[in-house]
Order: C-alpha cells, then sequence, then structure tokens
C-alpha cells in the first residue's frame, strides 16, 4: 500500500510541478514519507508511515480543494476562477484513498 | 495543641456564605484552562503544549445559588518553588485565599497528577481530584474506579471532559458541595516509614516558632528535603542545618515513597485493555521525528502555512478591498469633495479600511497556527530543532516561543515565561521581535504587490527567511556580547497528539483574531483620524503644506542614504505605534485605494525603484518593536535598560541591514 | 552505563542522578528518581535530544544531562552494544536479520547460545577478542549469566 501510495503522490507532485514549483516539490516530499513506509520492516512502523502520509495527503488535497472552491470567488473580482488541473485531480483521488487509509489506521 | 493555620474558617468568615473560590492546580497541559472555559464560558488561550498559561486567570459562574469564582493557575509538576511558575501556584495555595482546590489531573497517565494531589493533600487543603480528558481514557479502552482512587486518597473525585461536558456538572455539584461542608480534611497521613518518621518527629518537637502560612509537618518534610524557601526560613527559627546529602536523600525518600504508593493505587483503580501496540501518539511521532523526513516535513507544514494565508485568503482580501474602495467612492459622490467626505474615505476608509482588508489573510493565518498549536506539533518542532538552536545558544524550548512570534511577538514575550532559564529567556525576549509578526503583513502584501505582482511569493518568503536569520544570529551576538556561556537545557514533556476539535480551532483563531479587529477598532482607527488630520490641515487637502509634510520633511536626513521621500519617512515614524499604520499612511499620503494598483504603481512608482521598496520592506521587518510589543518587553524583563536596548539594537540593525540590501541591490541591478 | 547511551526500546533503571541543582529538582520533581524505571523512545535526527518515557510520559533531555543520570539495564535480554558498558559473562539469545550480517557473525562463530565475555569494554569469544560495530552489536541480543 505505501507502494502504491507514493506512486500515487509522486506523480501528483510531479504534475503539480509544472504550475507550481513549490507545492510540486513539497508533494514530493509527502510522498517520501510513502518511499521510507516501504522499506520499514516492522509492521506497527509500516503502517505509521501509510498513516501519516494519508494524513499529510489529507492536508495537501484539501487545501487545493479549498483553493478551487473559493476561486469561485474570482468573477466577482473581474478575475477566471482556476481550473482543475491533471496534478490536482491526482492529488484529490489520493486523497479519497488516503481518507480509507486513515479510517482503517485510527482503527486499529 | 499546634493549631494548624490553614484559611479555612477564616475565609468562610470573612466572605458571604454565597460565595466560593476555586483555584485549579495541575501539571502543565492536562487541560486545566480547558476545563476553566468549560466551567466559567470563558475563552481563554488553550494550546497543546505545556506552559500555555503563564498567568493567574479568574472567572466566575453561578451554581445553586452559589457565586463561584475559579482561578486558573500555571501548571506545575511538583510544588517545590524552583521556577517561578511553582512559586506563584504554591504561594497561592498557601495563602489561604481559595477555599477549595480543585487538583486537575489527567486521566490518561494520572501518576504525575496524584503526585501533586499528595503535595497538596499534605499542604493540609481541601481538595477536589477532577480527572479530565476522560473522553480520551475511554476512547483508549480505559477503564477507571473512581471509587477506589476516592477510598485510597481520601478525596472525592470525578472524572469530567471538558470537550464533551462529561462530567461538568458532578463537578459543580461537589465543588459547592464540599466547599460548604465543614471538617472533611481529613489528614490522610502518608507513612513515610519509621526512620523518616522520627525525623520528622525530632523536627516538630524542636519546633519552637510556629511556621506561618504552612501546617508543621509539611513545615517540617520541607525544612528535611531542603526546600528553597522553607529551609532558609527554618534555619532562621533556630533549627539546625544540615548536610546536602542528607538533604537530598530526604527529598528523594519522600518522592520515591510518594511514587510507590501512587503505583500501587493506580494498580487498583486502573484497568487498560493491555496491547503493547505502537499507539497513535507514537505512531505519528515515529514520522514526524523520523531521521530523515522530520526535516522536510517541517518545511512543508511551514509551506503549506504560508501558502494558505496568502493564496487561499487573498480572493477575500481582494473582496472586501473591493467593497472598501467602492464605499469611498460612493461616499464622495453623495457628499462632494469637501473636508467632511475627505476624512470619511480618506482618513477612515482608507486608513483603517486599507487594514482591515488584510482581516482574511490575518485569520487564516491564526487558524493554520492554531492548528499547529492544537495538535500538538509544537513542541515536537522544538525537539527536532533544538540542535540547530543550541548553535545559537538557545533551546527547542525558545524556539517554541519564537515560532509564535509569526502570529504576535507581543504573545511569544509572553510565553518565553515558562524558559526556566533567566538568561536564555532576555535572549529570547530581546530577540523575539525580528520574527515577522502578522501586523507586518499587510506592509508587505501591499508593497509586494505594487513593485513585484510576478515574484511575490518568493520575495514574501525571502523576507520570513531574512527575519529567521537574523532572529537567530542576534541571538548569538547577544549571547556573545553579554554572557558568553551555554543554552540551558532542554526538559519538555511531550503531550499527546490531538486532532483540533473545530471549536477549539474557532476559539483559537477568534480569540486571536479579536485582538487583530480591535487594533484596527482602536489604535489603528485612532492612529487614522490623527494622521487624516495632520495630512489635511492646514493646507486643507493638499498634502504638501500639511503638518504632516513638515515633520516628514524634518525627518528625512535619518533615511539620506536611502533617499526616502519624506512621506516614505513619516509612515516609518507613524508605524512605531503599530505596523499596520505604515498601511494607513501610505494610503492616506499617496491618496490612492489598493485596488487600484495601476494608479499606486505610477505614483509610487515616481519616488520609488524596485530596490528602493525591498529595502523598506527590509527596514520595516526588522525595526522597532510596536508599542505593544515594546511594553511588554519592559513589564517581562522589568528593566528599562533592556527595552531601551531591544528598541536601539533593532534600530541599529534595521538601518544597517536595509543598507546593505540597497547597495547590494543597487549593484546587481544597475550593472 | 549512563542514560546517553542507550539506545532506544531498552528499559532502564535509574541508579544515581549527578546534576545541576536546578536541573536536578526539575526532574525529580517530573518523576526521574533513583529507582524509576525509564525506556530511550527516540533520539533526535541531528542526533542530540533524546526523548525518554517515564511512567507514560515521553520528555525530552539533551544529552548533556543525560550523561549524569547513570542507570541499568532492567530487563535480562538486551543489545549487546548495551552489554559492552558492563563486564561479565553474557549468552547471545537471537540475532536480528540481515544476510549480510549474518554471514559475518557466522565467520566470527558467534551463535545463538554462544558465551561471551566482556572486559573492559572489549569483546572476547573463547579467550579471543572480536570487533563488532555500533550497528552489528545492536542486532545481536544477549542475557546476562550470573557467576
Ligand atoms: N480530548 C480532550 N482534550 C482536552 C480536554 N481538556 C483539555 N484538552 C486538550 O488538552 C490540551 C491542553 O489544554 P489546556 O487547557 O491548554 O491545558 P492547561 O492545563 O491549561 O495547560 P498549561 O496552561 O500549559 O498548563 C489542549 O489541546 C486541549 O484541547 C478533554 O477533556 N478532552
Ligand atoms: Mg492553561
Amino acid at each position: 500500500m505505501n507502494l502504491v501510495m507514493f506512486l500515487l503522490t509522486a506523480l501528483s507532485g510531479i504534475l503539480e510541478f509544472w504550475n507550481d514549483r513549490l507545492l510540486g516539490f513539497f508533494i514530493l516530499v509527502i510522498s517520501l514519507v510513502f518511499l521510507f513506509g516501504c522499506f520499514e520492516k516492522q509492521r506497527e512502523r509500516y503502517r505509521a508511515h501509510l498513516f501519516v502520509g494519508s494524513v499529510l495527503v489529507l492536508f495537501f488535497a484539501g487545501f487545493s480543494l479549498i483553493s478551487y472552491l473559493v476561486s469561485f470567488l474570482m468573477p466577482l473580482l473581474g478575475e477566471e476562477p482556476k481550473s482543475l488541473t491533471l496534478g490536482d485531480a491526482v492529488l484529490v483521488s489520493s486523497g479519497f484513498i488516503s481518507i480509507l487509509n486513515v479510517y482503517r489506521g485510527r482503527r486499529k | 495543641m499546634r493549631p494548624v493555620r490553614h484559611g479555612l474558617c477564616q475565609v468562610a468568615d470573612k466572605k458571604g456564605s454565597g460565595e466560593v473560590r476555586v483555584a485549579l492546580v495541575g501539571c502543565p497541559n492536562v487541560g486545566k484552562t480547558s476545563l476553566f472555559n468549560a466551567l466559567t464560558g470563558s475563552k481563554q488561550y488553550v494550546a497543546n503544549w505545556p506552559g500555555v498559561t503563564v498567568e493567574k486567570k479568574e472567572g466566575v459562574f453561578l451554581h445553586k445559588g452559589f457565586r463561584i469564582s475559579v482561578i486558573d493557575l500555571p501548571g506545575t509538576y511538583a510544588l517545590d518553588y524552583n521556577s517561578l511558575d511553582e512559586k506563584i501556584t504554591r504561594d497561592y495555595i498557601l495563602s489561604g485565599e481559595p477555599d477549595l482546590i480543585v487538583l486537575v489531573g489527567d486521566s490518561v497517565n494520572p501518576e504525575q497528577s496524584l503526585y501533586l494531589l499528595l503535595e497538596i493533600v499534605e499542604m493540609e487543603k481541601k481538595v477536589i481530584l477532577a480527572l479530565t480528558a476522560y473522553d480520551e481514557a475511554k476512547k483508549m479502552g480505559i477503564k477507571i474506579d473512581k471509587y477506589e482512587l476516592q477510598k485510597h486518597l481520601g478525596v472525592p473525585v470525578v472524572l469530567v471532559s471538558s470537550i464533551t461536558g462529561e462530567g461538568l456538572e458532578e463537578l459543580k455539584d461537589l465543588i459547592v458541595d464540599y466547599s460548604a461542608r465543614k471538617g472533611v480534611l481529613h489528614k490522610v497521613h502518608l507513612d513515610y516509614g519509621e526512620a523518616m518518621e522520627k525525623r520528622i518527629r525530632e523536627v516538630l518537637n524542636n519546633l519552637t516558632d510556629l511556621p506561618i502560612g504552612a501546617p508543621p509537618r509539611y513545615f517540617a518534610m520541607k525544612y528535611l528535603s531542603g526546600d528553597t524557601q522553607f529551609y532558609q526560613e527554618a534555619l532562621k527559627s533556630g533549627l539546625p542545618e544540615l548536610s546536602e546529602e542528607e538533604r537530598i536523600a530526604f527529598k528523594i525518600s519522600l518522592s520515591k515513597k510518594k511514587r510507590e504508593l501512587i503505583e500501587n493505587v493506580i494498580k487498583e483503580a486502573y484497568q487498560s485493555s493491555e496491547e503493547k501496540v505502537l499507539s497513535l501518539s507514537e505512531a505519528i511521532d515515529h514520522v514526524l521525528t523520523h531521521k530523515f523526513l522530520s526535516f522536510p516535513l517541517f518545511f512543508a507544514f511551514m509551506y503549506l502555512v504560508f501558502k494558505f494565508t496568502f493564496e487561499t485568503a487573498q480572493v477575500f482580501s481582494d473582496l472586501l478591498d473591493l467593497a472598501f474602495t467602492n464605499l469611498g467612492n460612493l461616499l464622495v459622490e453623495r457628499l462632494g469633495e469637501n473636508a467632511i467626505s475627505s476624512f470619511m474615505a480618506d482618513g477612515l476608509i482608507s486608513g483603517v479600511g486599507s487594514v482591515l482588508t488584510f482581516v482574511p489573510n490575518i485569520f487564516f493565518l491564526f487558524l493554520a497556527m492554531g492548528f499547529l498549536e492544537e495538535s500538538g506539533y509544537l513542541p515536537r518542532a522544538a525537539f527536532v530543532m533544538d540542535r540547530i538552536m543550541e548553535k545559537f545558544k538557545l533551546s527547542g524550548r525558545s524556539f517554541m516561543s519564537l515560532l509564535l512570534g509569526f502570529g504576535c511577538n507581543v504573545s511569544s514575550v509572553m510565553s518565553t515565561r515558562v524558559i526556566d532559564d533567566p538568561k536564555e529567556r532576555l535572549v529570547t525576549i530581546l530577540i523575539s521581535p525580528f520574527m515577522s509578526c502578522s501586523a507586518r503583513l499587510p506592509v508587505y502584501l501591499l508593497i509586494l504587490r505594487i513593485f513585484f505582482p510576478h515574484a511575490s511569493a518568493a520575495l514574501l518568503f525571502s523576507l520570513y527567511t531574512l527575519s529567521i536569520l537574523i532572529t537567530l544570529l542576534s541571538s548569538s551576538f547577544i549571547n556573545w556580547l553579554f554572557y558568553r556561556g551555554r543554552s540551558s537545557p532542554l526538559i519538555i514533556e511531550l503531550p499527546r497528539y490531538r486532532f483540533p476539535t473545530f471549536r477549539n480551532l474557532y476559539l483559537y483563531t477568534w480569540n486571536r483574531g479579536k485582538h487583530f479587529l480591535k487594533k484596527a477598532g482602536t489604535i489603528i482607527l485612532l492612529a487614522s483620524i490623527a494622521i487624516w488630520f495632520l495630512t489635511y490641515f492646514p493646507g486643507n487637502g493638499n498634502v504638501e503644506e500639511s503638518f504632516s509634510a513638515s515633520i516628514g520633511k524634518a525627518l528625512t536626513w535619518i533615511f539620506k542614504p536611502f533617499d526616502y521621500s519624506w512621506k516614505i519617512t513619516l509612515s516609518l515614524f507613524y508605524g512605531a505605534v503599530a505596523k499596520e499604520v505604515i498601511v494607513s499612511s501610505i494610503t492616506m499620503l499617496y491618496n490612492f485605494d489598493e485596488v487600484e494598483l495601476e494608479t499606486a504603481r505610477s505614483v509610487l512608482g515616481l519616488e520609488m525603484d524596485p530596490v528602493k521598496a525591498f529595502t523598506f520592506l527590509v527596514f520595516v521587518m526588522a525595526y522597532i518593536p510596536c508599542i505593544a510589543t515594546v511594553a511588554t518587553i519592559y513589564s517581562e524583563t522589568n528593566s528599562l535598560k533592556w527595552t531601551l536596548f531591544s528598541v536601539l539594537y533593532s534600530f541599529g540593525i534595521a538601518y544597517s541591514l536595509s543598507l546593505l540590501v540597497y547597495k547590494i541591490g543597487g549593484l546587481v541591478v544597475r550593472s | 552505563m549512563k542514560l546517553f547511551q542507550v539506545t532506544p526500546g531498552v528499559r532502564v533503571k535509574v541508579l544515581r542522578m549527578d546534576l545541576p541543582g536546578d536541573v536536578q529538582n526539575k526532574l525529580v520533581g517530573m518523576g526521574l528518581i533513583p529507582g524509576a524505571i525509564v525506556e530511550v523512545v527516540k533520539i533526535a535526527p541531528l542526533g542530540d535530544p533524546i526523548v525518554f518515557s517515564l511512567n507514560g510520559r515521553n520528555i525530552t533531555l539533551r544529552k548533556k544531562e543525560a550523561e549524569g543520570i547513570e542507570v541499568e539495564p532492567v530487563d535480562e535480554v538486551m543489545p549487546l552494544y548495551l552489554a559492552m558498558f558492563e563486564d561479565g559473562e553474557y549468552e547471545v539469545v537471537e540475532m536480528f536479520e540481515g544476510k549480510r550480517f549474518l554471514e559475518k557473525v557466522k565467520k566470527l562463530g558467534i551463535f545463538s547460545g554462544e558465551r561471551l565475555t566482556v572486559k573492559n569494554g572489549t569483546l572476547y569469544l573463547k579467550g579471543r577478542p572480536i570487533l563488532l560495530g555500533k550497528g552489528e552489536a545492536l542486532k545481536i541480543l544477549v542475557r546476562g549469566v550470573k557467576g
């Protein structure tokens, strides 16, 4: 699971990188949490990486969702609202998987 | 017979029968303030790290016809008179002022709280044990038998939760009941074994003067264990000196005996589903303080806070800005161009409004900071950063205080009270104004949007980085100047991680944000009015002939090397009141509304090039702390000398630093 | 053995504390007294402060202060690395994974059940001195043998 999450977040990080260098970079940082998780031998620690990484992905996904929603107010200022980029889409979808991970992680 | 001198009977006489004073005592971060808020309905500062409350706070609630004042105290682990907090708390308990003490303990990890409870029992005070955060204990599958606790400890016990409200009514009933009852003060005699009891008896027999304010047995024990306060008092009243080893040995034996007792009590009263899995907090810690991940993650969090504050909030700011501009225009249209409409539009709306447009940014910043503080991440950041801070002669503890400075320097100066080492505390106070607080944000945003519409994020980031660098280097410098010592130890209890509740976040953000609104309604409003008058008269609207012009022109020599116009100089002068005032004065002096960036650019562009503009921001970042901060520095250091030093030092740094930026920038741009 | 030498995951008992007055007072107040059982939970990424757990609470401490706290392992079984601080005879209980590592130990002649002797901080196997790195010494669990 850590590997799947790593690939997903790394992908969205790379995609975001075209629009927003820093955002992309920090999403890549988050993906490292999963990457390191892949190498954990202890089961508890493996899950710790998955859990915390997922929470962090949720933060970032939540953030991009909020900025997207907020940008609907832009026309009031005479500006175009933002459009959802491919990177955002991947991020938000990994956010959905994260919700599952977090839910499972909390129950244990 | 020795009369026991605690305040119960006296207090009952002194006050009406319907009044009860209750003091909340407990370890740091157990949830005293949360309980205080839940009981009294106040909105005091709550956060998930030890040492949040630094001052006594009082609140009131009514219950069953009684008027109950609750006093929230700073948290302490023990009552040994070692630190300021311990002194405040112990003196207050012994003063006899509170009729009743509620010992707020942690349901999940009660050991230290029970230790504190036994101390208070030995002070022979009426006390109730309230184990809080009961909701968390339940979630973890911990079962607490409160009757068993009651039986062993001899005090009433309530299980409460400030979050769900469970047990609050029971606690209130108990407070009313228990305070009215007389003779409930069981002297639970903790038996310390024959050898120690004999020593205590010996001392009691030799005690001729009765100790003021402390029960004799407690006094004897404190004397034998070499307590800072009572040992000296005992010597004065003729008791013999003790060797240091003996004192320490006695103290440790006392502590050991208590801990043994507590261990047994917990064994009897606690039942937990015993499975040694990596708990949630440990799991989170494993990643957040991970060898390779901790630093990148810290920066990722900072970045997210930053992004949230500036980008997400920006739309709202722009909307507000638009609203204020339209309002101003409307007023001028309706009233025509005259002194009154100018006062309303240029003085009030432009002055206060220009600051108010940044309210969304500031609220979003506090929301994000609230999340960091409430989750319990702050002390972890301190732990991870400690090694770096040590290089600058600070500790992770001061790092925590400094981070708070991003919100407001006043709160960061206040929070230094829990730094035990007085030197480190002073240094932290002196350097904390360099942390770029939320009040400086409006200035940055205004200038950056005018001069660097495309690179504002990067430059903003560099300003913040610069502010951190100056803060740290100043610490090295001040240490080198005055102390040449090393940094103090880092002993912090890491709290459990908590997912911030919606209500807590809302309270935090509102509390902090309200302060900003209040400031806009008072200081900034007054300053705006004053500045409008100074700028409108005597030239009747002609800025060049106003009082402001005379003041400004008289001051321009200060910034000769920078070539600042008198208007910019003046805005810095006015800005000493509060940094936001710089924004108000610039918009008023140049008479532009912010939204019209083009006009602003053309007006300001006549006087400033980008290099100058950035230099200006560097200056604003570092120069003298605002009045509120200066006042706090004075009240916290209690020294005019250090306050003055802080002001002069920051001015000096700001001046030389921005001069450096100016010269280097000039070279880079012009070549 | 001093507290700062203890590796994460090992429970130790405090024997003596020799610290500057104010630090000692603070720690004693928090419950760190001779006889208390603590466990080092974590070492900071840059190697300095450590976190130890005491009665379920996690408390940070710098290594400089941890130097003044004398401790001894509580459990019989501990990493060989810690055993090296105390002269005596030890029995190998378990070795952790790592193919390379297991091969190396095999070559050295260390097997489960083997007796090792520690004298003045040096490790001996059947009278032969053996050199092990810190990482390797952490992967071998030993039990003290009385007598
Ligand atoms: N779940 C839960 N959390 C609580 C409860 N009471 C307090 N907390 C949390 O515990 C943390 C500390 O609460 P505070 O009220 O600031 O603690 P304090 O004892 O006043 O702390 P200091 O002022 O630092 O001594 C905050 O994050 C609260 O949200 C409770 O009953 N249940
Ligand atoms: Mg508090």
